[in-house]
């Protein structure tokens, strides 16, 4: 037997309004969920003033984030793979 | 329910109050009320605009996105409609920067429902483990290239990220290079190669699980039905060597591939593989095969018996 193959790959489809936010303002819209960026230009908490850190445990500037995910802030590398295993719901990246 | 646009709209109620309250007149057409509520835009983005401009509806990398200023925008009307904005962050889980360029669209879009979710769901629990996070990330990647017509630079960039983070568990970052690539160009999809073989061998064959998942680290790792032309620096002698290779080889691998295929992207890779063909025909009277266009792919399918 051989292997086949046909057809053309499939495309994506829609869905409700996604927001994106410009490194440039980051830091004007952080204080609206409990955030802010502080004099050396991390990611802390609003009321503590505490780094807020990415799921890998690094520190963050503004710069360097790809997402904010919500708990309260979590900002995640501007990394593929950390942004694809935060949004995902399974534990695929655990290392074997 | 569209949790930002609501906010977005609870600030344009805020502003236009708080604009009433100050000036006495109405404000209407061309408002950033009117413009979050009756404006055709499929994206939201908080971005740089003219001292004094809170919004405009813009076309950005072929998506019509209106665009705020927050800093052009009274604290007060932001703070009015901050619960609004706490809500669609919740709601959302969180929002993109530009810098990541589509990825988080992709996989919250196509990873529930779409595309990247039913190649995902269907290839997850008959491919080794090891592949899945290279899957979903190569399948996401596939979705944020198309959707945001990614430079090559960038392709590349996220190719390394992906490779790079199966290196730190432990794996070979080739095979994840490999993998990204086929993901990229269909292999796995309904109809395609992946999934005839499974049909054919498992689904209707005598082929256990365990049999095709070393056949697939196997054509993933050794590629033997496509030769992947690069950007930049791939000679077209190399490319009818690696062709010529492959052919003889198809032998090897149970089940033989059927086709060799020429795939590049872009018109450095689209020369090169006219240089193929044409060398090809040179040296090969009877050679069969066809040409197509994928995905901004050329793709020449050759016959490896015809060589």
């Amino acid at each position: 037997m051989t292997a086949k193959d046909s057809t053309q790959p499939s495309t994506a489809s829609t869905m409700s309004t996604e927001l994106v936010v410009e490194s440039g303002k980051l830091e004007a819209l952080l204080p609206l969920f409990g955030a802010k960026v502080n004099d050396e230009g991390y990611i802390v908490d609003l009321e503590s003033g505490e780094i807020i850190e990415s799921p890998s445990g690094d520190r963050l500037t503004t710069d360097e984030v790809g997402y904010i995910g919500h708990g309260s802030v979590e900002p995640v590398e501007n990394d593929i793979s950390s942004i694809v295993s935060y949004l995902s719901n399974d534990e695929l990246w655990e290392e074997d | 329910m569209d949790p930002w646009r609501d906010a977005l709209i609870a600030l344009g109620e805020a502003l236009q109050e708080i604009k009433y309250r100050h000036s006495k007149y109405e404000i209407t057409t061309g408002s950033f009320l009117d413009l979050v509520t009756n404006g055709d835009y499929d994206q939201a983005r908080a971005g740089d605009l003219p001292a004094g401009n809170e919004a405009k509806i813009q076309e950005i990398r072929g998506i019509k996105t209106l665009v705020f200023d927050p800093e052009n925008i009274r604290e007060e009307a932001l703070i009015e409609a901050g619960g609004q904005f706490s809500s669609a962050f919740i709601e959302s889980n969180g929002f993109s920067m530009d810098a990541s360029n589509g990825i988080a669209t992709a996989i919250k879009t196509e990873g529930s429902g779409g595309i990247l979710d039913e190649i995902f769901e269907y290839y997850c629990d008959k491919i080794p483990g090891r592949f899945l996070p290279v899957l979903k990330e190569g399948l996401t990647l596939r979705i944020a290239e198309e959707e945001n017509n990614y430079s090559r630079f960038e392709v590349q960039s996220r190719k390394y990220e992906i490779a790079s983070a199966h290196k730190e568990r432990g794996h070979d970052p080739n095979e994840a290079y490999s993998l990204v690539s086929l993901c990229s160009a269909g292999y796995l999809d309904q109809g395609r190669l992946f999934r005839e073989i499974y049909d054919g061998y498992v689904e209707r064959g005598s082929w256990t699980e365990i049999q095709y998942q070393e056949l697939f680290e196997i054509y993933v790792s050794e590629k033997p039905f496509v030769v992947f032309v690069q950007a930049d620096g791939d000679d077209y002698k190399d490319i009818y060597h690696k062709c010529l290779g492959k052919s003889r080889d198809v032998d090897k691998y149970e089940p033989a591939p059927e086709f060799i295929d020429i795939r590049g992207k872009g018109d450095d890779a689209e020369t090169t593989i006219e240089k193929t063909l044409e060398y090809i025909d040179e040296h090969h009277a009877n050679i069969i095969y066809d040409i197509a266009k994928e995905n901004n792919q050329n793709v020449v399918r050759i016959d490896p018996n015809s060589f």
